[in-house]
């Protein structure tokens, strides 16, 4: 999967499942007031899903997930052999 | 450096500056009490355990920005131990709660060694958080009784708590007087049979063996655990008084035990009611003699399924209350609780916690039926000030 493709997906998973429309890749999220606590953690449990991999407990990097192009790259990037089909 | 870690003993005063700031009753207080109580609670206490530990947040620039706390239980279900991990408080620094930091706390907790966690005290978005994370509702137990004891000043003290945060109102002796001359037939009579006396760790832990085994899951005390949490209570400011009665019939069978906050001119609040068969009224009887005879205007609790139909019976009214959430990978222990099954009450729960700055120590001073009560508290945590444990 693209990484165009990849954002275009977690834009999609953010509005099916937050009923939120990011205005574009780069929005800061919780800066803007898109997302509050618990839509962090509806939109973890749900790319966790939508992607099958499990984000870390301990060290989760809250600053990595602040836009969607952030979460693109993030998700990319804990599939590094492009499993992401 | 991992963002999420344990609590340290290190951490305790930016935790108690974090709880100091969000509590509106005196976030100019001393904080040695905060740190005191959240070491007994969460470090020394004989049954933290180091797999279950609270959790806080430590943020690169800022340091510790939010905490989880971590109570661990040991019950029995069947015939074996298993940890019931108990969370709260949960706070973040208001500067940090739109980063989402207390969903990121919960969701490390509840994924911990225990085999179940449970929450007694939710707000609405923390419930909604819990049920996002896979957990579920304990609906009897997200829901409180109440018996009003004398009706003048129930409503000062409702009116009072709404609209100043305390729940024993201004003039509370000028209410009593008109409650004692209009309301004689409210007030429960004394039983007229049964008696009661000072209830001891090991009469606890007694009782429970006995009537627990009713239960598929119920707590495993010992004098140890009881002295220790019985020594927290003691120093809470959620009543005037901790009250703790064991219950015998007039041959002196122990009946039951139940222990309970009193507050004269205010609500007495329950924390555990243990008996079982027609015993339960036997001790409900006895407990509501007490609190009305000691001047408090209503008395509550959770509402726990073998106490229903004996309250339903009692004239109290059912209500909603904070939320009590669950989650564990064992079907069996959640369908324990959800059946009723399970004797989990408040006395295992957050709901009671309140740590308080320095100040007067409370201990229990009145005997069975007295109607004297301690020095007024350095201050009283309310639900007022709970809704703003924001996350």
């Amino acid at each position: 999967m693209s990484t165009a493709a990849l954002t275009e997906r977690i834009s999609d998973l953010i509005r099916e499942t937050l009923h939120v429309v990011v205005p574009a890749p780069d929005t800061d999220l919780i800066e803007s007031g898109l997302i509050d606590s618990l839509a962090l953690v509806s939109l973890i449990t749900e790319i966790e899903a939508e992607f099958k991999f499990e984000m870390p407990l301990d060290d989760f990097d809250v600053e990595r997930f602040r836009s969607v192009e952030q979460i693109a790259t993030y998700v990319a990037e804990t599939h590094p052999d492009g499993s992401l089909a | 450096v991992n963002a999420i870690r344990p609590l340290e003993p290190a951490d305790l005063p930016a935790v108690a500056a974090l709880y100091a700031e969000i509590d509106k009753n005196d976030p100019d207080g001393p904080l040695s009490g905060y740190i005191d109580f959240f070491n007994r609670t969460l470090i020394e206490h004989p049954l933290a355990d180091p797999e279950i530990p609270a959790l806080v947040y430590d943020d690169p620039r800022d340091g510790v920005v939010g905490m989880m706390g971590s109570h661990p239980r040991q019950f029995i279900h069947g015939d074996r131990t298993v940890r019931l991990a108990c969370s709260g408080p949960l706070i973040v620094h208001p500067d940090h709660r739109p980063r989402g930091l207390g969903a990121l706390l919960l969701r490390r907790y509840v994924a911990g060694p225990q085999d179940m966690t449970v929450n007694d005290r939710a707000l609405d978005m923390v419930h909604d958080m819990w049920s996002r994370l896979g957990g579920v509702t304990d609906s009897a137990g997200s829901m409180s009784w109440e018996r009003k004891l004398a009706p003048v000043g129930a409503a000062a003290s409702a009116f009072a708590l709404r609209m100043i945060g305390r729940e024993r109102p201004p003039g509370a002796a000028l209410y009593a007087g008109i409650d004692a001359a209009l309301g004689r037939r409210l007030r429960p009579a004394l039983p007229s049979s049964g008696e009661t006396e000072k209830l001891t760790h090991q009469d606890l832990a007694d009782v429970i063996d006995r009537c627990g085994r009713a239960f598929e899951l119920r707590p495993a005390y010992d004098a140890e655990y009881l002295s220790a949490l019985f020594g927290v209570m003691d120093e809470v400011v959620l009543g005037d008084l901790l009250v703790r009665r064991l219950v015998r019939t007039d041959d002196g069978r122990a009946a039951g035990a139940y222990v309970m906050y009193l507050r004269a001119g205010g609500p007495a609040h329950v924390m555990q009611v243990v008996a079982s068969g027609d015993d339960i009224g036997l001790t409900l009887d006895h407990l509501f003699h007490e609190a009305a005879a000691a001047g408090a205007v209503t008395v509550s609790g959770r509402v726990e399924p073998h106490l229903v139909s004996h309250l339903r019976e009692r004239s109290c009214r059912i209500d909603w209350h904070y939320w009590s959430m669950l989650q564990s990978r064992d079907p069996s222990l959640v369908a324990a609780v959800l059946s009723g099954k399970a004797l989990l009450t408040r006395l295992d729960g957050e709901w009671w916690m309140r740590p308080r700055p320095q100040g007067s120590s409370l201990v229990e001073e009145v005997q069975a039926g007295a109607s004297r009560v301690a020095a007024a508290p350095a201050f009283a945590m309310t639900t007022t000030a709970l809704a703003d444990l924001g996350v």
